[in-house]
């Protein structure tokens, strides 16, 4: 029993720092109307930024986090202004996918030039572990589920119920339209990459105790990926949920299996494409105008 | 032994030049700072080389680590040369190829190397897939080559030309069995190791030891993809849940602070092993913390040696470099001088006579005693370190199964 509660609050702890990375893709994709390959980088940029501040510049911990979120919300508005705005009249659709793809290259050189190769071990936020009836508990496992479900209720709250995310809403859904009615789309747009690499970010932060400090931080995109697919794409509510059922069956399926754990995880994706294209949860992704 | 042909091994040394110096002044300088001291060694001769190709890491995840092997290298050659060079004073050179982040950027560094006019060796990867990558171009090209690995299976190439100074994971493997079992005590460990081939050649002689040997069986064995895996926590539940009466582990730097972090979070109190340097690196033991505390460890080398061999690199190797040395670099050390040591034997650098030379090694360095004896690899013990304090701490040294 004591396992099964172990192996569930990781795998919710995951899941949630997936469905972080996944709601910022779903955001991107209403926006622009394309994948972002540099999602992944994005979390990463979060991991290496906060180190920078808390240990390379050892600024107390609070100051360090809220000069971060700040940053991160500034790469985002750069983001936009380097890898989307220059192309956003492109002649070829895929012209700003391939685009995200040369920035996650560029980010990860960056990241090794400017930190160096040698991986970073940052702190746990709070050392330890909850022990109850014979059950330990990682602290930091817990402080994920705990920011991350106040972060994900924050963008939730922000897209699907208030004036402002409505606004995104349509100059996502049809650019022309919403500027006649007096939208700022440009904006609106650069709210949208300064949230998506925010909540990633955070995801960075959070996870940079266990993960490390470490170009591969990347790689975690891929689980986000199927976590969007397998809850329904454009859903920013089947990314949640399809990001923590990934993130539980990843989980789970170390009790069964861990070398090929990732068999696990990506044969649950392309058996969702299966039986269920459009996901569990899903909405199907509006048209883009 | 055999450095007997008047290299100061036993008392390595030297400063790492910040700028570079002519050699009069170089000399003149030395010569002020030996300050009478006896017979003072000629220089090489540096218009007729003995050129060792090195393969390291420029570029890629492990770029760092090639900073290691490059300073390691250029102490031993630096040493060398000023104690007179080799082949009757000709100075060695080094020159080294990038084997980037992947087997194709090892291959084309490879292919580079041989290629190169006048290599009469070479330092290959650290890496076994890296070396398994390259062995066909070392066996076409001819030239004698140390594969620094130690998968087993570099030992079951059909490849003439490629030497192991370092004890294979099957040595270890059997040596771990012994160890936990008759020192630590373990009947029932949980085996926690990378799933690439050094790691699974190791478990697999561990396991196999384990049960024929002393009719025990593993609690558990857990195998990880050490490529992508950074999440431990799931596994050091699976433990602290199985009826393991300790843990045995392999894997890489960053793996293995994790992995120890992961169990001592979870409240793992017993006995554990590791089998590699890997386990008190001083990148796992600064992931670690204290979670790292108690570990034993066999390694190839630790910054805390307890031979003078060992102790004078260290100094060494600190005043040249600035930091403190690591495996790669010890290994490195070492292997610069085996392969200096095997083209003073072969009495000329061509590359037949130097890889004759070389199946008859009998060295001492400061990892280990390298003997070679026609069918296994060279390295005839290892360290035991155990971690205190954070600190990497050899209590003795474990010879291999005969």
């Amino acid at each position: 029993m004591s396992m099964f509660v172990s192996l569930t609050i990781n795998g919710l702890a995951m899941g949630m720092v997936y469905a972080l990375l996944a709601m910022g893709l779903v955001l991107l994709v209403r926006a622009v109307g394309s994948l972002n390959f540099a999602q992944g980088d994005f979390l990463m940029m979060g991991a290496y930024v906060s180190f920078g501040y808390i240990y390379m510049l050892k600024m107390p911990e609070i100051i360090g986090v809220i000069l971060s979120v700040i940053t991160y919300a500034a790469i985002g508005a750069a983001f936009m202004v380097s890898f989307y705005w220059p192309v956003r009249k492109a002649k070829w659709s895929q012209a700003i996918m391939v685009c995200t793809l040369a920035a996650s290259m560029i980010f990860k050189d960056a990241a090794n030039l400017i930190f160096g190769t040698t991986t970073k071990a940052p702190s746990a936020i709070m050392p330890g572990s909850l022990k109850i009836a014979g059950l330990s508990l990682q602290y930091q496992y817990l402080i994920i589920i705990g920011v991350c479900f106040f972060v994900i209720l924050g963008v939730f709250t922000l897209f699907e119920k208030l004036y402002f995310g409505r606004m995104m809403e349509a100059a996502s859904q049809n650019k022309y339209a919403a500027e006649l009615i007096g939208i700022p789309t440009i904006l609106t747009m650069a709210a949208t990459y300064m949230i998506s690499m925010t909540i990633a970010g955070i995801g960075g932060y959070l996870v940079a105790p266990i993960f490390l400090v470490e170009t591969t931080l990347t790689k975690l995109q891929l689980r986000a990926f199927a976590g969007v697919v397998v809850g329904g794409f454009g859903s920013l509510k089947g990314a949640i949920y399809g990001c923590i059922l990934i993130g539980l069956i990843e989980s789970y399926s170390t009790y069964v299996i861990t070398t090929y754990k990732d068999l696990v995880v990506f044969g649950a994706l392309l058996l969702t494409l299966v039986i269920r294209p459009q996901g569990f949860f899903g909405e199907s992704i509006a048209e883009k105008a | 032994m055999s450095y007997c042909w008047g290299f100061p091994h036993a008392v390595p040394g030297g400063e790492k030049a910040e700028e570079p110096v002519l050699k009069e002044e170089s000399q003149e300088q030395e010569k002020e700072e030996a300050g009478g001291q006896e017979e003072e060694a000629t220089a090489a001769d540096t218009s007729n080389p003995v050129k060792i190709g090195v393969l390291t890491w420029y570029t890629g995840t492990r770029a760092d680590l090639g900073t290691y092997i490059c300073d390691a290298a250029d102490l031993a050659v630096k040493e060398i040369n000023e104690a007179g060079g080799v082949l009757g004073g000709r100075a060695v050179e080094i020159v080294y190829e990038d084997m980037g982040a992947d087997q194709q950027t090892t291959i084309n560094g490879a292919q580079k190397m041989v290629n190169t006019e006048g290599i009469s060796c070479i330092l290959g990867p650290f890496t076994s897939t890296f070396d398994l990558a390259i062995s066909d171009v070392i066996k076409t090209s001819q030239i004698p080559t140390l594969a620094m690995g130690s998968a087993t299976t570099l030992l079951e190439l059909d490849n003439p030309y490629y030497h192991l100074p370092r004890m294979t994971d099957e040595q270890v493997g059997a040596m771990a069995a012994q160890y936990v079992v008759e020192t630590l005590g373990m009947t029932k460990p949980a085996v926690i190791y990378m799933n690439n081939d050094s790691g699974v050649s190791f478990k697999d002689v561990f396991v196999t030891t384990l049960k024929d040997k002393y009719g025990y069986e593993p609690a558990i064995e857990i195998g990880y993809d050490n490529e992508t895996e950074k999440n431990y926590a799931p596994y050091a539940a699976q433990i602290m849940n199985s009826e393991a009466d300790g843990v045995v582990a392999t894997g890489n730097q960053s793996d293995a602070g994790l992995v120890m972090r992961a169990l001592y979070d979870a409240g793992c109190d017993l006995p554990k092993y590791a089998r590699n340097s890997a386990y008190v690196s001083s990148v796992a033991l600064e992931i670690a913390g204290e979670a790292a505390n108690g570990w034993y460890a066999t390694a190839d080398w630790s910054t805390l040696p307890l031979e003078e061999q060992g102790k004078a690199f260290e100094a060494a190797y600190e005043a040249y470099a600035g930091r403190e040395a690591n495996l790669n670099a010890a290994c490195t050390y070492d292997a610069i001088y085996l392969l200096v040591d095997a083209i003073e034997r072969a009495g000329n650098d061509d590359t037949e006579a130097i890889n004759e030379a070389m199946k008859a090694m009998d060295y001492q360095g400061v990892v280990t005693h390298y003997v070679a004896d026609g069918k296994n690899s060279w390295a005839q013990y290892l360290l035991l370190v155990q971690t205190q304090d954070v600190q990497p701490v050899v209590v003795g040294r474990v010879d291999r199964v005969k």
